[in-house]
């Protein structure tokens, strides 16, 4: 039964998806009338700034975020409650976070008004800001910034696995100061962790259209975001660049993931052979700067929060005052109407995408307990986080075809986010899951109860933490897409995403940060219940866990 | 040579007064001698290691003198105390080779250059008759190389003091009595005090401690 339920969920969620997709995108490729063509090639090629700044996103913001995140993530270490701020940090969707951080950081933006409260220097916004509204910069930094709690949440989690305290001890004796141990023996175990959430987050960087959309330069436009415009223009010679650019994207995808492969084995390299300096101080610089970095990611992460709640009701709000002149409820009011509409479709199919996420994963892991494959991660259900999104859902578009148009579209639109929950449900559930120690099944059913009840009532109430996690984590994944809703919605699913993006790309942030702060409430509504039934669940214990107490 | 003096450690309790853990008085462990600290589990003698190491107790509070070769070391880092260990668990790290272990071990202290430190590893693994596990992986050691390396290892990083936490437990009857005897002979030879915690009486070594009812540590 669970064999055959797997078999059915990788060939609907993993085959289906990813080999048909690409399969489709490559047929399409010797089409006559909108394949790929010279002319196609050659002006893709010929759009340098296009290559070099999708080239930079993709190698610069993975690296800085996972070089940042390993820097942070000894606080994890001294302060394991650290790691549950993180959940609602990664809740909130990247439009939202890049909606929040313009409007604290662009010229005219909230964080320049305090300095200027402060310090009266800045009476006018600045020119030349380096975080100016629309560049590869601010994209760099948004990504960045968004990958990081991901990639601390992945950290946090090996470090469960990882002796990491007893190793820093042990090379201490030996006479390297803590960070030099941290960095010489921790490190090169948790980037060989990390190589697969870092392959998704360099296939994320290289293909995202939502923040480039938002934030990118309109004049040097990612390549992701270049094949979205080229499918909106339905001439066969934009239809070819936009598959030509697929393809180019998808060779960028294999260069980069080869080269991520490689990342772990030349940093242990350079960790193992590096002379080192004298140092003996335990508390540097750096760990005082790390400190403050979790403080000021901590309060960025609020701030993103507030600044959308005012923008939302501030009904006159000119620089340099720091709070709204007059608040009110006139847009909110002004714009329920449409409001409704996307909100409703995000809460369905998110409802929907994450629960069969989360049950498709406990299918895909109970397949891989029996099949005693307990260790390693199945890299074949994560391969859709592996796959570009812009040439993956071209694909599916081209596959689809007339579904599309005949009242479908909707189903499919779940089914694609579903495509994504699972994976993330997969990624949060396998490690609670396969290490589930047997002996209480086995315990379980020396007192009568069938292999199958024991499941039920002994293991799945014991692993809800995790499970509640990934449910809320596959939420905000659901939430947060936005080129399949788009792509396969045509515009007959319009979502809080879709729309932010449409509005907020118009220049009107005010009105963007209403379906931004939606955007983040819906998320934080789920993380904040679960926190709360994970901590009801500690206080009062399940019967699996008083069982275990007494026995 | 290893001292300490004055030695009091409380665990903090929340919501109620500090519980005493152990005293100690007065220890002076010489150069090349082993001294064993005996005791169930429970009484503190980890945490007294611990303490000794540098590791931060968060959960302890901690008073007392520590000296090594007349100079005072209970400020100074787990680094700058050049005091090894050898525990239970552990000792080489899984994921480096014992050629890597091996000068991973001596980089920080070593004046030698990397090529000298190789040959060094090298002849004192050729002296256990191990050299031929020199690109080897740890997980593929028997339990009697294993502790023999990682003692290797703790010796290349040139320390001035050992710490020994239950290091024989994992072994089975036959090899304990070779490895323990090896162990001490290398320590011996070294000139390195050493403070030897366990359990198990067949362990111990040279001096025997235990700690009495009142939480004092006193001679056996």
């Amino acid at each position: 039964m669970v064999r055959a339920l797997s078999v059915a969920i990788k060939f609907a969620f993993i085959v289906l998806p990813v080999g048909g997709g690409l399969m489709l995108l490559l047929l399409s490729s010797f089409s006559a009338e909108s394949g790929i063509t010279n002319n196609a090639v050659y002006t893709i090629l010929s759009e340098r700034a296009t290559l070099v700044s999708t080239l930079l996103v993709a190698v610069v913001a993975p690296l800085m975020a996972c070089y940042l995140t390993l820097w942070l993530a000894p606080g994890l270490l001294k302060r394991p409650r650290l790691q549950q701020l993180l959940s609602p940090v990664l809740s909130v969707p990247h439009v939202a976070f890049a909606v929040g951080l313009m409007l604290l950081f662009s010229p005219s933006g909230w964080l320049i008004r305090v300095v200027e409260g402060i310090t009266g220097l800045l009476p006018f916004p600045p020119q030349g800001w380096p975080l100016p509204e629309k560049s590869v910069i601010t994209v760099i930094v948004v990504l960045v910034l968004k990958e990081l709690s991901f990639l601390l949440l992945m950290i946090a989690a090996q470090l469960k696995q990882v002796p990491a305290g007893f190793w820093l001890t042990q090379a201490q004796s030996y006479g390297y100061s803590q960070r030099q141990a941290w960095w010489r023996v921790v490190t090169p175990e948790l980037l060989k962790r990390l190589t697969l959430p870092m392959a998704a987050v360099i296939i994320y960087s290289l293909s995202v259209v939502d923040i480039p959309l938002l934030v990118g330069s309109n004049t040097e436009a990612l390549l992701a975001q270049r094949v979205y415009e080229w499918t909106f223009q339905f001439s066969p010679e934009s239809q070819s660049k936009a598959v030509t650019g697929a393809w180019t994207l998808m060779v960028m995808a294999v260069l980069l993931l080869f080269l991520n492969s490689l990342h772990s084995a030349l940093y242990r390299k350079w960790a193992l052979t590096k002379a080192l300096r004298k140092q003996w101080s335990n508390t540097t610089l750096s760990d005082k700067a790390a400190k403050i970095t979790w403080i000021t990611f901590g309060f960025l992460s609020l701030a993103i929060i507030t600044v959308l709640i005012l923008q939302s009701v501030a009904s006159s709000w000119f620089y340099p005052t720091l709070m709204p002149e007059a608040l009110s409820l006139n847009r909110w009011q002004s714009e329920w109407h449409y409001l409704t509409e996307p909100s409703f479709n995000s809460i369905w199919l998110a409802l929907t995408s994450a629960l069969l996420g989360v049950i498709f994963a406990v299918v895909l892991l109970q397949h891989q307990r029996e099949q005693k494959q307990k260790g390693s991660l199945n890299v074949w259900v994560l391969i859709a986080l592996f796959v570009p999104q812009v040439p993956l859902v071209l694909g599916w578009q081209m596959m689809l075809g007339e579904h599309l148009t005949q009242g479908w579209n909707v189903m499919w639109v779940a089914w694609s986010h579903t495509v994504y929950t699972v994976p993330y449900a997969y990624l949060v559930l396998h490690g609670a899951y396969t290490q589930f120690d047997e002996q209480w099944l086995i315990k379980a059913q020396s007192l009568g109860y069938s292999a199958r009840q024991a499941w039920w009532k002994v293991m799945l109430p014991m692993l809800k933490t995790p499970l509640a996690t990934a449910f809320a984590i596959a939420f905000s994944v659901s939430i947060a897409q936005y080129l399949p809703a788009q792509w396969l919605g045509q515009g007959l699913t319009p979502t809080l995403t879709t729309e932010a993006v449409s509005v907020a790309s118009g220049g009107d942030w005010r009105i963007g940060s209403l379906y931004a702060l939606l955007q983040t409430i819906l998320p934080l509504i789920v993380f904040i219940s679960v926190g709360l039934l994970n901590t009801g669940l500690k206080g009062k214990k399940t019967k699996a866990e008083r069982y275990a107490d007494y026995s | 040579m290893l001292t300490i003096r004055n030695l009091v450690i409380f665990s903090e309790m929340t919501g109620s007064s500090n519980r005493l853990l152990l005293r100690l008085n007065s220890l002076d462990i010489n150069p090349g001698e082993v001294v064993t600290l005996m005791g169930p589990s429970g009484v503190g003698k980890s945490t007294l290691l611990r303490w000794v190491l540098g590791e931060p107790l968060p959960d302890f509070s901690v008073k007392g003198e520590l000296t090594l070769n007349n100079n005072d070391i209970g400020q100074l880092s787990i680094a700058q105390r050049r005091i090894g260990m050898m525990f239970q668990k552990g000792g080489l790290f899984p994921h480096m080779t014992v050629a890597e272990n091996c000068l991973f071990a001596q980089k920080p202290r070593s004046t030698l250059n990397r090529k000298a430190q190789a040959e060094k590893a090298m002849s004192m693994l050729s002296s256990l008759g191990l050299d031929d596990k020199w690109n080897h992986y740890p997980h593929s050691l028997s339990g009697g190389q294993y502790s023999r390396i990682s003692l290797l290892c703790a010796l290349l990083a040139e320390p001035k003091a050992m710490l020994l936490d239950e290091p024989f437990s994992a072994l089975d009857a036959n090899l304990k009595e070779e490895v323990r005897d090896w162990t001490f002979k290398q320590l011996n030879e070294n000139k390195i005090p050493t403070l030897l915690v366990t359990h198990d009486r067949t362990d111990a070594h040279g001096r025997i401690l235990t700690v009495n009812e009142d939480k004092e540590i006193v001679d056996d």
